[in-house]
């Protein structure tokens, strides 16, 4: 696949084709990607080899090999020259102390970006909106390394103008700088974004502590960022929007799941609570029991496909989130499709044996 | 009451025998005789109220060790394992601290009941993370402890339960004439910086990696019985304890020719997926993906081949070198290193003190007798048969543990 056919693929509209001719639209993509970084990056061929799996020629996304994402912490997995990376995203795991970091080059950082203008686009129109972001502005300071939190902010940084953050330094909300954002466009849709857990720690709960509102209801908050930290107080999705509703006035709430492996291919939830994996990105659940694809409903683990990433081996990922296919191609929103829910990590295993395990048990 | 035993009734929680609070007295209790006769009625007791206790039925792990405590099989003990010397007299050493491990599994109830025989006092450190096991164990001890015919073993024994203090440890420590430690590589380590009196002695039972060796032609020759036999022997030594005990073995060495070897393993792993439920292997998703991490992760580092299995309760790692073994990375739950051999002499590679149990098949005591004399291996601790490996033995970890339990007082003319 040469570079023109992917970016005049890109620019198509996300959500019009139906999965059967998406997935054959795919198909040469994702084994194309799965034979050049099987040569290009040398621990990731290492698997394909001993799977047996080297210039395989694939009948259908389901057979495309998957890798657990949890590698991207332990090897140095890349497709490119050390003097083509252009940037080094960086994630820090929940579980562990270690960190993903996916190298990128000029062709991936564009896909990426252009992808995700045809997504925003669909959510937030052609035009750039006043933006708010539930954040402080130092988040983005060091560009060379970013964190996943940087990042994602400076990704959807291009679908605003007027950029403006929400919190100071000391992570309280301004709401000096909020009421002149606000006199300033009295009458537009405003883009608002944060992550999940930013929004509801630094916003909601200081309005609600404080018993305040704020107004903003030609406001669409688009959040992300994992539902952890929110379900250990017992927080979900539907309780969320609606705090978000009360405090702020904002009804057009979209969440989406994406990760700092595969940047820009993201999944965004629509106005019927669904979330919707758009034309370069497909989600497939599988049966952790024997890797079998589940079908609509049932719950297993979450594979992400996407077209993007060339630099490095990331096209197709077993994830460590669960979920479910909700439907195919009949949201009542119109978009086409899979569209899913996720519904939490994969519970850590207990540890067993004969040995202590956890040195830290043991305090001396 | 003195300060130190009032801390320590601060700092401590008395599991066993219950309703009775820290007590220094324990330290100065005089030593039982060496395989006493009320020691052993207690124990073959404690084996039939596990026996025929329908709570105990469905943990088969309590009710193996209810077998293991029963009376005739005390008494080979006994006799197998516990030599009088020709001028002397074998004595318990006094009094023993044993720290279990933190995942409790029930296996240092075996090394405090070897000990309970030689005679000591013994003090026993619980993680507070018990679960319904122990506990079920704990309630059937503190029953038996209130009879008065046990009231002699019961003021010489105590379970405690308490968190992260070193203070405690440090007490204990101080006060005992041998301790034992089960425990990672860091815990024994760190348990170390604390100081033993000048006379005492440690016991330490740490991290161990186990395998299996089976030769291909006496496989391929069982008949079918019997090959069912063995591969459901496997299954219990592999899956009990999630494949995570010292003894499970999590390498399999296949001894014969590759034409045998290939053949055998096609058979092997065909009557494993057979007969393995996931009922039985308990296997979770997060236990699947980290195999799937682990695997891949061999494959990057070891050049290793993943054949593949017709579900996930299995995972296989093909190594192409016994160098590249990484024994730290191995997180059980059905995950099998899978190498091949002509002669025993190629395992010797593997020969280092981590490497404890070798569950055997067709392969005889003479040829492992003639392996172990000529080539000396610095590790392996011991070798059974598959299907044994999970058995507790007197001889553990390469210690006869009813000699380090006792002392011999020498008598010379």
């Amino acid at each position: 696949m040469n570079h023109l056919d992917i970016e005049d693929f890109l620019s198509n509209s996300p959500y019009q084709i139906e999965q059967q001719e998406k997935e054959k639209i795919l198909l040469p993509f994702l084994a194309q990607l799965s034979n050049q970084h099987a040569v290009a990056c040398s621990p990731y061929g290492k698997i394909l080899k001993a799977r047996n799996k080297i210039n395989e020629s694939y009948a259908s996304i389901q057979e495309i090999p998957f890798i657990p994402v949890r590698l991207f912490k332990e090897f140095k997995l890349t497709s490119i020259k050390d003097e083509d990376v252009i940037k080094t995203l960086t994630s820090s795991g929940t579980t562990s102390q270690t960190v993903s970091k996916i190298y990128l080059d000029r062709d991936t950082a564009r896909y990426q970006t252009k992808a995700l203008v045809t997504i925003m686009k669909n959510y937030l129109g052609n035009k750039r909106l006043p933006m708010l972001i539930v954040d402080h502005p130092n988040v983005i300071k060091d560009r060379a390394s970013f964190s996943a939190r940087g990042a994602g902010i400076l990704g959807l940084m291009n679908f605003g103008r007027d950029v403006t953050y929400l919190l100071n330094e000391d992570m309280e909300i301004d709401f000096e700088e909020l009421g002149e954002f606000l006199k300033k466009h009295p009458d537009e849709p405003i883009f608002i974004f944060g992550f999940t857990f930013m929004v509801w720690q630094y916003l909601l709960k200081p309005l609600h502590e404080q018993d305040k509102t704020i107004s903003i209801p030609q406001g669409i908050l688009v959040h992300s960022g994992g539902w952890k930290k929110l379900q250990e107080e017992a927080v979900d999705n539907n309780t969320f929007k609606k705090e978000i509703k009360t405090h702020t006035g904002v009804s057009s709430i979209h969440n989406f799941y994406g990760m700092v492996e595969q940047v820009g291919s993201i999944y965004m939830e629509c106005k019927e609570g669904h979330l919707h994996a758009p034309i370069f990105s497909d989600v497939i659940i599988r049966d952790s029991f024997d890797w079998s694809e589940l079908p609509i409903g049932e719950s297993g683990i979450i594979q992400v496909l996407s077209i993007l990433p060339h630099s490095y081996p990331g096209h197709s990922l077993l994830t460590e989130d669960l979920g479910h296919v909700v439907g195919i191609d009949d949201c009542p929103c119109g978009r086409k499709g899979k569209y899913f829910a996720v519904t939490g990590r994969i519970p850590r295993a207990e540890i067993r044996g004969c040995s202590d395990t956890h040195a830290s048990e043991v305090s001396l | 009451m003195n300060k130190n035993v009032k801390n320590m009734r601060g700092w401590v929680q008395v599991l066993l025998p219950s309703e009775k609070q820290w007590d220094d007295k324990i330290f100065s209790q005089n030593i039982l005789p060496l395989a006493d006769q009320q020691v052993i009625g207690f124990i073959s007791q404690l084996s039939q109220t596990i026996l025929k206790n329908s709570e105990f039925r469905v943990h088969p792990e309590l009710m193996a060790m209810g077998f293991w405590m029963r009376k005739a099989h005390v008494l080979k003990i006994i006799k197998e394992n516990i030599s009088q010397p020709l001028q002397g007299i074998r004595l318990a050493r006094g009094v023993v601290f044993h720290i279990a491990p933190s995942n409790v599994d029930s296996i240092f109830i075996y090394s405090w009941f070897l000990s309970m025989l030689a005679g000591n006092i013994n003090i026993i450190r619980l993680s507070s993370k018990s679960g319904e096991q122990i506990n079920l164990l704990l309630k059937t001890l503190n029953d038996l402890f209130k009879l008065p015919e046990y009231s002699q073993i019961a003021s010489r024994q105590m379970i405690l339960s308490y968190g992260h203090d070193d203070r405690v440890t440090a007490y204990l420590s101080a006060h005992c004439d041998m301790r034992v430690i089960w425990g990672g590589d860091n815990t024994i380590q760190k348990i170390r910086q604390i100081e033993l009196p000048p006379t005492a002695i440690e016991l330490p039972f740490t991290d161990k990696f186990s395998l299996s060796l089976l030769d291909a032609t006496a496989f391929l020759a069982l008949d079918k019985n019997n090959k069912d036999k063995l591969i459901h022997s496997f299954i219990n030594d592999a899956y009990w304890f999630g494949q995570m005990a010292c003894s499970s073995p999590r390498l399999i060495v296949w001894k014969g020719d590759k034409e045998a070897i290939g053949k055998a393993k096609t058979s092997f792993w065909e009557g494993i997926h057979a007969y393995l439920s996931p009922e039985f292997a308990e296997i979770s998703a997060a236990d699947i993906v980290n195999k799937l991490v682990v695997s891949q992760s061999m494959a990057i580092t070891a050049d290793a081949v993943l054949p593949s299995t017709k579900n996930n309760l299995i995972s296989r790692v093909q190594l192409n070198s016994l160098d590249e073994l990484q024994t730290d990375l191995h997180c059980g739950a059905g995950l099998f290193y899978e190498y091949s051999i002509n002669e025993l002499k190629e395992l010797m590679p593997l020969a280092s003190r981590k490497i404890q149990t070798v569950g055997c098949f067709g392969v005889s005591s003479e040829e492992l007798k003639k392996f172990i004399s000529e080539q000396m291996p610095k590790g392996f601790d011991r070798f059974v048969s598959i299907g044994k490996v999970l058995d507790f033995s007197p001889i553990w970890d390469g210690y006869n543990l009813l000699d380090e339990f006792t002392r011999i007082i020498n008598i010379g003319h």
